[in-house]
């Protein structure tokens, strides 16, 4: 990590200390003190260009927060504000001013512009986090183009259907009919590269869930006492939680190398987020599933902490591309890019990758 | 980058010239892309000329006839034999480990006797520690080494022992003193070079109907006072750390690989279903966070750390991932293994499914790694 990184890292767990998370499954979006102190330290636009009044650092910075806020089990619209929908904005000069945002993909839309006013129409299916936001800032693939589009989340003609995912937060779907944008222009990011950074977003909250477990776990198979002793002692007990162990680890070190590859050429880049993106999310059910197993009933319970990360390892083992939707996106590059499987594994970058 | 951090185009250079020498050796038919062929890939001339470039011995100091390069330059050449296949089974054990442990624990006439041999790929290493009743538990061997002044006197039997009807010397673990109650202390290591008149070689076949181990018995076999590696009674520390080595490398995850190398060339000509895709890409995937990992214990090791936990972690979903290729691909190609006849892929199909329960088994079964992860977890 960069010091920068170390350091927000080390601001956030502060941040967390003093706004404690409440960890009940299923959970509300978490105290709007913490996510004020996020707003307010500017830690919501870490890699922003600073023209559009963000802190110019890099990706990798702003993914140490996520990890710390992932990591302690606090439900915030960070991903989508902060690294998507923030960065969207700001890659096109716009500035949010301190308004809560979400992100969207509307794949098939009609941006039609009359004078000075741009309208939006399409849909957007499993966007998180639409009820806290104020904005949604939209990335709307047009035969001429992608068109990042900001709309006020009130405006008439947003119709929101809005439920909860498994973690109960806000999760829905968006149908844009004709809506005013706020702002519009067309975008430097397609489609594609915004899928690819959320699954690198979602690959590395992933493994930050999972540590959370394996951190947990442990510590539970030591307090827990059954016959006698405490389940730690047990050896059936001590091979589930190793294997476990190696399989966050796994998680952890794709998710680093795929941030790591992804300031690098950007075919490397997305080969390694593919593959970061399918290692987390086809772990995250095996880690949450010895989980609970270790920890018995209590981990089933609304009260017990448990259930807010394995909530978060099956909920977010699909956002951006689940491991079937990246594994396509290998193969593609095998069989039909004429790339060596083996050269997909080496990675382009000798040293770190 | 880490300490022990190569720049990447040196890095590049060299897989490039490993890669350029592969694609030649392939063109002129010098070998047939195998799995598993680190243990069933015997091919002396092949190991001479991979010692000829340089890329045998590549850690060890340039006065013991080594490169001197560093272990992260290691991982890439041998990444590279490796996913081609290629007939590496007559140096693997001695320039895995026996290099590393001779230059740790050897004495200087021991480090000149034997690894330049290891460096030129001339000579090979067999590695003594199992027997009978000795597997996962280690420390009960009994193997016995008297001392008589001038010599040491061996008597006692190894079993599984890789490639000993080959190797010109074999590093042994037996007991100088004690009992075997006496568990971790009291024994010693020695350097016995093979053949020797007095110690019986005996292939054991296995179920691929090769013989690739074997058993070893000592008939109280008379070497000299010099082939004792290291400090006696110290033979339990130093077999621990020369099981870093071994636990740890590119070969925990690789066996199998050339088999998805081989599938995907199918699937290029014939084409491939939507569920062929997923596996292709899936197991792609797996293999790259795999390299990830031991990449990192490479690093660590080369830094002088002891990574044993994550170089276990390594090997327990490295070599469970070896495994679940060979089903995945089975299940997916639709292919039926032949262990004769019939195509090249599903000759190699038959052998990697023969070759599975190896994975999990040798240089220390996935049950004893977990324990221990689970000791570096604080739990034991
Ligand atoms: C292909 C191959 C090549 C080999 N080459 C060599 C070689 O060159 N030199 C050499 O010295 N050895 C070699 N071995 C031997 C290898 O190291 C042993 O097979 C291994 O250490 C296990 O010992 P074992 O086979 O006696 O099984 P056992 O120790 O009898 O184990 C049987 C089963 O019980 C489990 N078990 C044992 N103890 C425990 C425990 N405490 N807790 C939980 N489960 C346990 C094991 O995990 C395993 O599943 C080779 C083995 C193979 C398969």
């Amino acid at each position: 990590m960069s010091d920068l990184a170390t350091e927000l890292a080390a601001a956030t767990a502060a941040m967390l200390a003093r706004f404690p998370v409440d960890l009940r499954t299923p959970g509300a979006e978490s105290g709007t003190e913490l996510w004020a102190a996020l707003l307010d330290a500017g830690f919501t636009s870490v890699d922003v260009p600073e023209e559009a009044g963000g802190q110019g650092a890099d990706l990798a910075d702003a993914l140490a927060v996520l990890d710390a806020l992932a990591g302690a089990g606090a439900l915030t619209p960070y991903a989508e504000h902060a690294l998507l929908a923030a960065w969207l904005a700001g890659n096109v000069g716009h500035s949010l001013d301190g308004a809560t945002a979400t992100v969207a993909v509307v794949d098939d839309a009609t941006v039609d512009r009359d004078g000075e006013r741009v309208r939006l129409s399409g849909d957007a299916v499993g966007v998180a986090h639409l009820a806290t936001a104020e904005v949604v800032v939209a990335l709307a693939g047009t035969p001429d183009g992608p068109v990042i589009a900001v709309c006020r989340c009130d405006c008439p003609g947003v119709r929101l259907d809005s439920g909860t995912d498994l973690s109960g937060m806000s999760f829905g779907d968006i149908d844009f009919e004709g809506v005013e944008a706020d702002f519009a222009a067309a975008s430097p990011i397609t489609v594609d590269d915004l899928r690819t950074r959320g699954a690198l977003v979602y690959a590395v909250a992933l493994a930050a869930a999972a540590r959370a477990v394996r951190e947990r776990t442990v510590r539970y198979a030591a307090e827990r006492v059954q016959f006698g002793r405490p389940l730690a002692k047990f050896q059936a007990i001590q091979q589930t939680l190793a294997r476990m162990a190696a399989q966050t680890t796994l998680m952890e070190t794709a998710a680093r190398a795929a941030t790591d590859a992804a300031s690098g050429d950007a075919v490397t880049a997305r080969n390694a987020i593919a593959a970061a993106k399918i290692v987390t999310s086809r772990h995250a059910h095996e880690v949450a599933a010895a989980a609970h197993q270790i920890h018995g009933a209590i981990g089933f319970t609304a009260e017990h902490a448990l259930g807010r990360f394995t909530t978060a390892l099956w909920g977010w083992s699909d956002r951006y591309g689940d491991d079937h939707e990246w594994a396509n996106v290998l193969a593609e590059r095998i069989l039909d890019g004429g790339v060596d499987s083996w050269d997909v594994i080496v990675g382009g970058r000798d040293g770190n990758a | 980058m880490s300490r022990g951090a190569v720049a990447d185009d040196v890095l590049h250079a060299l897989r490039d010239e490993v890669r350029t020498f592969l694609r030649t050796e392939l063109a002129d038919g010098a070998f047939r892309p195998d799995v598993d062929s680190w243990m069933t890939g015997f091919d002396p001339d092949f190991s001479r000329r991979l010692g000829e470039r340089g890329w045998l011995g590549l850690t060890m100091p340039v006065e013991y006839g080594g490169q001197g390069r560093t272990a992260v330059e290691r991982f890439v050449v041998t990444e590279e034999l490796l996913a081609h296949g290629a007939p590496v089974a007559a140096h693997w054990i001695a320039d895995r480990q026996m290099a590393p442990s001779i230059l740790a624990n050897g004495t200087e006439t021991q480090k000149r006797r034997y690894i330049p041999g290891i460096s030129s790929g001339t000579v090979f290493f067999a590695i003594g520690m199992s027997e009978p009743d000795a597997g996962s538990d280690l420390a009960s061997v009994r193997t016995r080494a008297t001392g008589n002044g001038d010599t040491w006197s061996l008597r006692g039997t190894k079993v599984w022992t890789t490639g000993a009807h080959i190797a010109h010397a074999m590093v042994l673990l037996a007991r100088t003193d004690g009992s075997t109650e006496d568990r971790r202390e009291g024994l010693s290591q020695f350097v016995v070079d093979l053949p020797h008149p007095d110690i019986e070689i005996r292939p054991l076949a296995s179920i691929d109907g090769e013989a690739h181990f074997n058993e070893v018995i000592f008939h109280d076999a008379v070497v000299d006072s010099s082939a004792l590696l290291g400090v006696r009674g110290q033979g339990w520390r130093q077999v621990m750390s020369e099981l870093a080595f071994e636990r740890s490398g590119p070969e925990r995850y690789l066996s199998t690989l050339p088999l998805l190398r081989a599938w995907t060339g199918l699937l290029r000509e014939h084409g491939a279903t939507p569920e062929q895709r997923r596996t292709l890409g899936e197991l792609t995937a797996q293999a790259w966070a795999l390299r990830q990992m031991s990449l990192q214990v490479a690093r660590e090791l080369h830094a002088g750390g002891e990574p044993d936990v994550l170089a276990a972690m390594v090997k327990d979903l490295g070599s469970t991932f070896e495994g679940d290729l060979v089903s995945a691909i089975r299940d997916a190609s639709g292919a039926i293994p032949r262990r004769t006849g019939g195509t090249d892929f599903e000759r190699m199909l038959a052998q990697a499914v023969l070759h599975t329960p190896a994975f999990t088994l040798r240089g220390g079964t996935n049950e004893i790694l977990r324990g221990i992860i689970a000791r570096g977890l604080g739990m034991r």
